[in-house]
Parts: C-alpha cells; sequence; structure tokens
C-alpha cells in the first residue's frame, strides 16, 4: 500500500513541478523538445545525441525517442547525431517554448550497409561508464554458430563480458554468474534467456530496436541483480509503409513484418523464428520405433498507437518456447503400448506501456509487466489397459507496475524518479502423479509469493563544463513468508572533462538481489531454478567501484576506454559440496531435502582492467576488448572456508572484432576471441580415510574417495577461436537480398567443453587419464536473408 | 543451360564439397588426451582420541596419484607418536589389525582440554603431522522430545520419528555427533543402532550460540522399550572431515566435488578429537 501511495503522490506532484510557464520567468529560457524518428519508418530512435555548440550542452533521446533541452533565448544551431544515420543540423530562433520533431535518415544509401554513417556520440562525454549500447544492426553483421545471430553473443565479445563454456549464451559481468544479470526486453524481466540449453539466447535482433548493456556505475533506475543490466526494446513497426525481412538459415527459419495500421499513428511489428531440424528428419522416423526430436521457436509482436506528442501507448508480448519430444506405439491390439514424454521450458513477456508528456519538461511511463517462465516435464505411459501420468513444474511469474518519470528543469540538470513493484510467484517445484493402480493421486505443489518494490531518485547534474555528476539513491525492499528486507542502495557517477576529447570518470554503485537462481552448472539449463530470499537465505548484495579513463581521438575517429572496478559481493549462494541437482530435483526426495539445504551462503570479489578501442564507423569498423580480471569467492562451507577462484574466474579474455565493407555489395567480418582457462576442481589422486564408526571398531572404511586439492585449482586448457563470415548483398526489385557464407571456428581449434576422467587398466595396475571433451569443429553456415 | 552457368555451378559444388568435407573431417577426434597435473603419493592418518575411550588408535594408509601405477608399500615400518605436554610416547604397530597402530588410553592418559599432536614417519614420504585440543567439557543438556508417526507410501507402513533436543554451550564453538540406539520389549538389554544419512548427524553450533539443535532418528520399529542417545562433542576437525567425507558423492557429474577436510600437515586425513555422553530412557 505504501507503494502505491508514493506512485499516486509521483503522479500529483509532478502536476506541480515546473512547466511551460515558470519556465518564461527564468532569464528569458524556453525549451527545445520533441521526438527523433527514422525517415521512412518513424521508428522512434533511442539514444540520440541532441547537441547545441554555442552553449557546449546537449542531451540524448530517451527510451522513447523524446528529448527537451532548456535554452536561453537566442539563435542557435541544433545537432542530431546517432551511429548509422546522417547527421542532421538545423537553425533555429528560440524565442518559445519549440516542438521539434526530427527525422534521420539512414547513413548509407543502400540500407543493409549501415557501417559508414557517421556519428558524433563521444565517450568522453558521456557522465555514464561501464555501459555499452550495442547497435542491433552490427549483430547482424558479425559471424555466428550455425549462422544464428545472437545478441549475447556478440555482448561476449565486450570486455568485461564473458562467455562460460563454449557456445554458451551465458554472459558472466565482472565477476557475477549469470543469475546477476537482469535482462528486460520492453520492461519484462526474462528469466531463462537461452535456447538449446543455452546455446543459443532469446534474442537474435529481429525485432530489436535497441540494446544495452550496463555493467556498473548503475543508475538508480535499475535494481534488482548485482551484476549487469541488459535493457533490449523492441521496435515500435514501421508506420508508413508494410516492410519486412525473411531469412533463410541451416537450423531455422525467420520472418518480421511491419507495418501502418493507421496511417502515421498505429503500427504493429511482427517477429518469429522456429527451428526445422525436427520437420526434416521426421519423414525417416517410424511411430513404432519411436519419434523423438527437439525445436525451439521465438514470437515477438507488438502494437503502437500515437495520440499525439502527449499520449503514446504501446502493447509489446514475447513467447518462445524450447521442446523436447518423445513417442511411441508399439504392440498389436491386446497389447497396446504407448508412451508420449518429453518437456519444454517457455518464457512469455507482455507489457502495456503509456507514454505520457506533462509539459515539455515533464516525460512520464507508466508499464503494466507480466513475465512467466517454467519448465515442464511430463510423461504419459498407457500399456496393456494401465495407465500412468507425470507432470513436473518448475517456474517463476511476475506481474508488475512501473511508472518512470523525466524531468529537465534546465540543461544543469536531468532528473529522473520512480517506482517498480513486481509480484513474484515462485513455484519451485509442483508435480502431479496418477495411474490407475494409484488409490490417490499425488498433487503437490509448492507456491512462494513476495512482493519486490523499488523506489529511486537520480539527477544529471553538469557543473560547469568540466564536471557532470549523476547521483541518485535507490529503497528497494523485498517481503515474503514472513520475512522483509528494506535496504537503500546509494548510486553514484561522475565525469570530469580533461580538454575537449577526454574524460576521467568514477561511480559507486550499491546493488541488492532478492531472487536467486540455483544452478550447479552454470550453463542456463532449464533446471535451473529461481527461487526467493528467506530468512535462511539472505539477499545477494554488492558494491562496485570503477575508475576510467575515455579518449576521443579525432582521426581516425577512435574511441579509448579503460576501466578498472573492485566488486564487493555478500551473501552470494553456491552449491554444497556434494549436492546434485539431480537429486534436488527427484519428487521422491524433494521432501526431505528443500532447496535450502542444497545451498551455502559465502562472499567474493572481483577486481579487473577493462580496455575498449572501438572504430564505430567507416568502411572498416569493428572493437578490440581486453579484460584482465580475477575473481575469488569464499564459502563457510566450501574449500573447507579457504578462498578459492569463482568458476568464471578468468584472468586474460580478448575479443578482436572487424567488420569491412569490401564495396557496397560485400562486407566481410571476423572476430578472433582469447580467454584463459576456466578453473575446475580436478583429483590429483585417490585415497580411503578411515571416518569414525562405533560400528567397526572405531573405524570404517571401505570408500575410495578423490584427494581434490583445493577448489577450482585446476585450469582448463586456454581458449580461442576465429570466425570468419561474408555478405554478398544485392539491391533486388522489392528490397534488398544478403546471401551470408559462415565459417565458425575457422582454423578448427578443440576448445576445451568439459573435461572427465577415464580410468585404463594394464597388467602393471591401473592409470587415469584426463579427457577433453570440445563441442564445435569448424563449421561452416550459409544463410539467405531478404529485407523488403 | 549456358556454359558459364555451369562452370559457376560446377565452382559452387566444388566450394561447398570442400566446406563439408572439412566439417567432417573436423567433427572426430572432438575427444583429446590431457596431461594430469603431476603429484607425489601422500601418507593418509585418522586418528580420533577420547579420554573416554579404552584404546588410541591410528590408521595409517596413503594416497595413490590417479597417473601412477599403484605399488604396495610396508607401513608397518612407520613412527607413529604422539607428543603433548605429558611428553612423547610411540604407539606401535598392531600386528592384530594391520595398518592400525593402537595403544591404551591408560598407558598415555588422554586429558580434557588438552592439545595432542600426531606425527607420522616412513620411508619414501613426507613427515605428517596434526594436532587436535580434546573438547574440555562434555555437553550433557540433551533431551528426549517424543515420537513422531508418519506413513510410507511405499512399504505401506507406518515409520517414527525419535526426536531429540540438545542446549548448545554457550560462549565457545561447538560440534556434535550423535547415534541413536533402540531396545525392544522382548530384549530390554540389547541395543541396536539406528542408521541415518550420517552426514547430517554432525551439526555445528555456527550462528546459534547457546541455541537449540534438533536430531531426529527414523525407524520402522513399533515395539520400543527403551532409546539410548550417545552425544558426542567433538573438536572441529573431527566435524569438518566427517561432513565433508559423508557428503562426498563418488562419481556424479551432476555434483558439486567435495573438498574432504584435512588438517594432516604434507598428508591427508583427520587428527580429532571427542567426548561421550550418554542419555537412556524408557518409553
Amino acid at each position: 500500500m505504501k507503494t502505491m501511495k508514493f506512485l499516486l503522490l509521483s503522479w500529483f506532484f509532478s502536476l506541480f513541478l515546473p512547466g511551460e510557464k515558470p519556465a518564461h520567468a527564468q532569464a528569458n529560457r524556453f525549451t527545445l523538445s520533441g521526438y527523433v524518428s527514422e525517415a521512412g519508418s518513424r521508428e522512434l530512435l533511442t539514444g540520440v545525441a541532441v547537441y547545441v555548440p554555442e552553449q557546449k550542452v546537449g542531451t540524448t533521446t530517451n527510451l522513447y525517442g523524446f528529448y527537451s533541452i532548456s535554452l536561453p533565448q537566442g539563435q542557435y544551431q541544433v545537432v542530431y547525431s546517432y551511429i548509422g544515420y546522417e547527421k542532421h543540423l538545423l537553425d533555429i530562433r528560440l524565442d518559445k517554448d519549440m516542438e521539434l520533431n526530427i527525422s534521420l535518415v539512414q547513413g548509407a544509401e543502400l540500407k543493409g550497409i549501415e557501417v559508414k554513417a557517421s556519428a558524433e556520440a563521444k565517450e568522453s562525454e558521456s557522465v555514464r561508464m561501464s555501459r555499452i549500447a550495442l547497435p542491433v544492426l552490427q549483430v547482424k553483421q558479425l559471424p555466428a554458430l550455425l549462422g544464428e545471430k545472437d545478441v549475447f553473443k556478440v555482448l561476449q565479445l565486450m570486455p568485461g563480458v564473458q562467455k562460460g563454456t563454449e557456445g554458451a549464451s551465458g554472459l558472466y559481468v565482472r565477476g557475477g554468474g549469470p543469475d546477476q544479470n537482469l535482462i528486460i526486453l520492453d520492461d519484462a524481466p526474462v528469466y531463462n534467456a537461452s535456447h538449446l540449453f543455452g546455446f543459443f539466447s532469446l534474442f537474435s535482433g529481429d525485432a530489436l530496436k535497441s540494446a544495452e548493456l550496463v555493467k556498473g556505475g548503475f543508475p538508480a533506475r535499475y535494481g534488482g541483480r548485482l551484476s549487469s543490466v541488459v535493457e533490449m526494446n523492441m521496435k515500435d513497426g514501421n508506420k508508413e509503409k508494410l516492410a519486412g525481412e525473411a531469412g533463410l538459415g541451416l537450423i531455422s527459419s525467420r520472418l518480421t513484418l511491419e507495418g501502418p495500421l493507421v496511417k502515421d499513428k498505429a503500427s504493429f511489428l511482427f517477429s518469429g523464428r522456429r527451428t526445422y531440424i525436427d520437420l526434416l528428419i521426421r519423414p525417416f522416423m517410424k511411430l513404432e520405433e519411436g519419434v523423438g526430436g527437439y525445436y525451439f521457436y521465438d514470437l515477438n509482436a507488438k502494437l503502437n498507437y500515437d495520440f499525439g506528442s502527449r499520449n503514446k501507448l504501446y502493447l509489446s508480448a514475447y513467447f518462445g518456447r524450447d521442446v523436447f519430444y518423445y513417442r511411441y506405439r508399439g504392440g498389436g491390439s491386446w497389447d497396446r503400448d504407448e508412451l508420449r514424454s518429453g518437456f519444454y521450458w517457455q518464457n512469455a513477456t507482455t507489457t502495456f506501456r503509456w507514454n505520457h508528456l506533462f509539459n515539455k519538461r515533464l516525460f512520464a511511463n507508466t508499464s503494466l509487466i507480466f513475465s512467466n517462465y517454467h519448465l515442464v516435464l511430463h510423461a504419459e505411459d498407457k500399456s496393456d489397459g494401465d495407465f500412468f501420468k507425470l507432470k513436473y513444474l518448475s517456474g517463476i511469474r511476475d506481474f508488475a507496475l512501473k511508472s518512470d518519470f523525466s524531468w529537465f528543469p534546465d540543461p544543469a540538470h536531468q532528473v529522473r524518479y520512480g517506482l517498480v513493484m513486481t509480484q513474484h510467484r515462485f513455484r519451485p517445484g509442483a508435480y502431479t502423479v496418477n495411474a490407475n493402480y494409484m488409490d490417490i493421486p499425488v498433487d503437490e505443489t509448492v507456491r512462494i509469493d513476495a512482493l519486490e518494490s523499488g523506489l529511486y531518485a537520480e539527477d544529471e547534474i553538469r557543473l560547469g563544463e568540466k564536471i557532470k555528476l549523476n547521483p541518485g539513491i535507490r529503497l528497494s525492499s523485498f517481503v515474503s513468508s514472513g520475512v522483509s528486507y528494506v535496504f537503500p542502495e546509494p548510486r553514484f557517477s561522475s565525469s570530469y572533462a580533461l580538454g575537449e576529447r577526454a574524460a576521467a570518470k568514477a561511480s559507486y554503485a550499491l546493488m541488492n538481489q532478492y531472487v536467486h537462481l540455483l544452478s550447479n552448472t552454470g550453463l542456463g539449463l532449464p533446471t535451473d531454478l529461481w527461487v526467493p530470499s528467506s530468512s535462511v537465505t539472505r539477499p545477494q548484495r554488492s558494491q562496485l567501484v570503477a575508475a576510467g579513463y575515455a579518449y576521443d581521438f579525432a582521426e581516425p575517429r577512435l574511441s579509448l576506454t579503460i576501466e578498472a572496478y573492485y566488486k564487493w559481493m555478500d551473501h552470494i549462494i553456491g552449491y554444497r559440496e556434494g549436492a546434485s541437482f539431480l537429486v534436488f530435483n527427484d519428487p521422491e526426495s524433494a521432501e526431505q531435502v528443500s532447496w535450502e539445504d542444497n545451498i551455502t551462503a559465502g562472499m567474493g570479489h572481483s577486481t579487473g582492467l577493462e580496455l575498449l578501442l572501438q572504430k564505430k564507423t567507416g568502411r572498416l569498423n569493428g572493437w578490440v576488448g581486453y579484460t584482465l580480471s580475477w575473481t575469488r569467492q569464499q564459502f563457510d562451507e566450501l574449500n573447507n572456508g579457504r578462498t578459492f577462484y569463482a568458476r568464471y574466474d578468468r584472468r586474460h579474455d580478448l575479443s578482436l572484432v572487424c567488420i569491412y565493407e569490401i564495396s557496397e555489395k560485400i562486407v566481410a567480418s571476423g572476430t578472433w576471441v582469447f580467454a584463459s582457462g576456466n578453473p575446475m576442481t580436478l583429483p590429483l589422486a585417490l585415497y580411503q580415510p578411515a571416518p569414525y564408526s562405533h560400528v567397526f571398531q572405531s573405524f570404517w572404511g571401505g570408500m575410495e574417495i578423490y584427494n581434490y586439492g583445493e577448489k577450482n585449482a585446476y585450469r582448463m586448457k586456454n581458449f580461442h577461436r576465429l570466425d570468419l563470415s561474408i555478405q554478398f548483398i544485392k539491391k533486388i526489385r522489392k528490397g534488398i537480398r544478403t546471401f551470408e557464407i559462415g565459417l565458425f571456428n575457422a582454423y578448427n581449434r578443440r576448445n576445451p567443453f568439459f573435461y572427465f576422467l577415464e580410468r585404463s587398466y594394464s597388467p602393471g595396475g591401473s592409470t587415469t587419464v584426463l579427457k577433453q571433451v570440445s563441442l564445435f569443429p569448424l563449421i561452416p553456415s550459409i544463410s539467405y536473408n531478404l529485407k523488403f | 543451360m549456358k556454359m558459364y552457368k555451369i562452370l559457376i555451378m560446377k565452382r559452387v559444388l566444388v566450394f561447398f564439397g570442400c566446406l563439408a568435407g572439412l566439417a567432417l573431417n573436423s567433427c572426430t577426434e572432438m575427444v583429446t588426451d590431457i596431461d594430469l597435473p603431476v603429484s607425489d603419493p601422500s601418507l593418509v592418518v585418522n586418528t580420533y582420541l577420547s579420554p573416554e575411550d579404552s584404546l588410541i588408535l591410528v590408521v595409517l594408509s596413503k594416497s595413490q596419484p590417479l597417473n601412477q601405477v599403484w605399488t604396495e608399500t610396508d607401513f608397518s615400518k612407520a613412527v607413529v607418536s604422539l607428543v603433548s605436554s605429558q611428553g612423547s610416547m610411540v604407539i606401535p604397530y598392531d600386528q592384530v589389525i594391520g595398518n592400525i597402530f593402537s595403544l591404551p588410553v591408560s598407558a598415555y592418559p588422554l586429558q580434557p582440554g588438552n592439545t595432542y599432536t600426531l606425527q607420522v614417519s616412513l620411508d619414501g614420504f613426507e613427515t605428517v603431522y596434526g594436532s587436535t585440543t580434546i573438547p574440555p567439557v562434555i555437553n550433557t543438556m540433551v533431551e528426549y522430545t517424543g515420537m513422531t508417526r508418519k506413513y510410507d507410501f511405499d512399504m505401506e507402513q507406518f515409520y517414527y520419528f525419535l526426536n531429540f533436543s540438545l542446549t548448545d554451550l554457550p560462549g565457545q564453538d561447538n560440534y556434535y555427533y550423535a547415534r541413536c540406539m533402540i531396545s525392544r520389549s522382548w530384549d530390554t538389554t540389547y541395543f541396536e543402532d539406528l542408521y541415518e544419512d550420517r552426514g547430517r548427524l554432525f551439526l555445528s553450533d555456527k550462528n546459534n550460540d547457546g541455541g537449540k539443535l534438533y536430531y531426529s532418528f527414523r525407524t520402522w520399529e513399533e515395539d520400543i522399550h527403551s532409546v539410548r542417545m550417545i552425544l558426542y562433542t567433538t573438536d572441529e576437525a573431527f566435524y569438518r572431515f566427517h561432513r565433508t567425507f559423508f557428503s562426498f558423492s563418488g562419481d556424479d557429474p551432476f555434483a558439486e566435488p567435495v573438498v574432504v577436510y584435512s588438517n594432516v600437515s604434507n598428508g591427508l586425513g583427520a587428527v580429532g578429537s571427542y567426548r561421550l555422553y550418554e542419555y537412556t530412557i524408557h518409553l
């Protein structure tokens, strides 16, 4: 109720914030505001730099393409610039409040090639640090496993972000685990962002307008996870004409359609992807011998209606599912045997958003959000008149209300405040078992409800021409099953200009995480389980300090950022030694072994140095990213209380990314990655210690155990890989077609996926050999895309 | 079809043929051998000292590096000695049991609160040693809190939990282990042990100093005459070694590896100690 009151008060208060009239009184200052969209589609653009050189002030468009800047009366030139689009210059006479809606033209004539566009956004001009805005179009130009474009795989190429194992799409940011990333799509959290056991993420980029990774210096508007925020927004849909994109790949096909519903007012977007290996092999399988298969699909849809500059409505949804199935029908008419089994996991999100402009300096967005993730295992067996049915389900479901306000009182301040309330329903395990020979069917469901809230305020302050600050505070709370937590979370970012092209930056952020992912594989398996904080499992907490330097080279246009960070993490969770997630998920033992018995809490710290040299424009563009880092953890109940390297500790991580436009019709790209070996716990010897026993003369033996030495003391082999691709682009009558050939792991490096021990026997005795399993050899791919 | 188109088609086919061949060739040998880190065998020593026991027993063995072939070792030549403020005492090899060194407690009385260091030397191995301080106080604050009944759907019969509560000794780190026995009405003198998941029977008072700790033992027996609980007040090494040892889950690839505790320098195993308290109640 308190949070609801706050929300209502925020709205009430917002009505009285200085708007149009008081601005006139403030020394003849007037407000220039409006929306920036893409010419040809009217897609609102996020992050467009709006700069007034005479005043040396600027701002950027928000998520909804809105900007607002207040200036003294006068004549100005206003520059609108955005990566991939032609710069737009406009001379204005500001003697009253002005609304200017701008359309930017894509930078290249041939729209398949976005690499040679101009851009003025400078790393040294932003107060924020540890933030990476990923051009979605770039995702489509880089090589990918089996040609499946993947936003997360590209994020893994950035410094401070590491991959887990070969081919996996999980993100390990600054020593944090994959559970510590807040992944949001149009304000809705996505709880399991992977397909095919983590080899692909949900996000191919087709339906996305923007993707941004924040790995530190978190503004107060973000909360709920320790390590990063991946914020993605779907395209609104073309308001001017019907357009689309279709793709045919080795394992999947894609189709995106967008177009106007009401010209210039309402539009739609629909995007879908499905794999089809199961359909291709299906004709070769017989039901009598068993039919099995796997597929996944994604569906994105969005509708929007523009009521004018004051009100806009958006309704967006995502639905994706992975399905494994097996069916068998055998026997004759007397002894018929029929089995249907399988499992699937699915994400569904829905967001209803309302943009409201109170006045030219106060913008609000309110979202109603739904998110649901669940895993279902099912089996149904009919045999000789008997039947048996089993269904197991685990998951998490959210309903949330979020309201964000942006207030632009003057060029020296940009204030944001707001609130989010999320009602979580956790289902760590629910199962039903029914059979004709059971007197009472089993129907057990565990449900845990929780309410998570956060209210925040932050201000982006400009002190003179050199200093920019972004202080903020977030008050987060969590209530569930008799426990409640309330924590203030201070946030701070600052930037000090060192000349025209350089800046020194520093930031601090305290974060709390109230939901935990139980995972002892780190692979992002669907069996990983979300659970809430409780009186036993306290909220995880991190504190991150970072300092950095940014420099923008004039020619060639390169931007360099160097950041050093230190992160403390408290109450992080891990599996107890000996705990097995297979036992954990076994309904037989669920009664006796609760999930809290399987986990233990500890602390960790991570420190590192990151370097990013980036060329965002020109025919040759790309980046070099390097991370040097150490991540250690200490749990009282792991490794006998001694500190150890985290599973995702990585000493060196290097990425070279290059996109080269050979001509307007040919684009080549390549990535080369190198990473130090992952730590793992490897047995060194076998031995047979003697525990105390009252049964066998004070000792009990017989069990041979491994001597592991220290936890995670062994390093896997280093990882490196080269991926290449070439795109042939041609303008055809109805659009642009792109034909792509890719080589994943071009020099066929055998990178470690996992290790196992194999005992070999000889006349002299037995010895053990360590085996490395690699997953992906050289894999060629081919795909065809049509944009119309 | 024109000739140049046929040539292009051929080139495309050759190109994709090469790619496919390359991919097929690279699919082989995805499992490769890796050198295991080199390690030497080390001595494994286990002993648990108690003033309430009649014997001091030391079990000796060795570890077997995974990349080496097993060789026999004659442990009878090892020199095993116990050192404390009471002086040094050599523990002789027990010819009867084998690989165990034993000494009557009466020959070297163990004192509560004293620290004892066990040292073992054997040619070909580094000398190993470990210390334990015998818990000075026995916890006697244990009580039987009753029996609860549950139904086992698999076995289609009731089973029972015998419940105990234990009040921790405040102001110090304490570690406990317990065993439970029952006698039946037809033979009240014979007490049979109830088996439990032993890893759950080792408790510590961490974050619960002076608080209550609980034990439950399961039985299917309905004819219970008496219940006997033996409470062990142990040192940290005894607790940590057994906690981790019983967590070991063999070769389960989905289980977290267990680093079994050791307080033996240059070697493996545990040197621990405990005190005993016996509590019997007639039902």
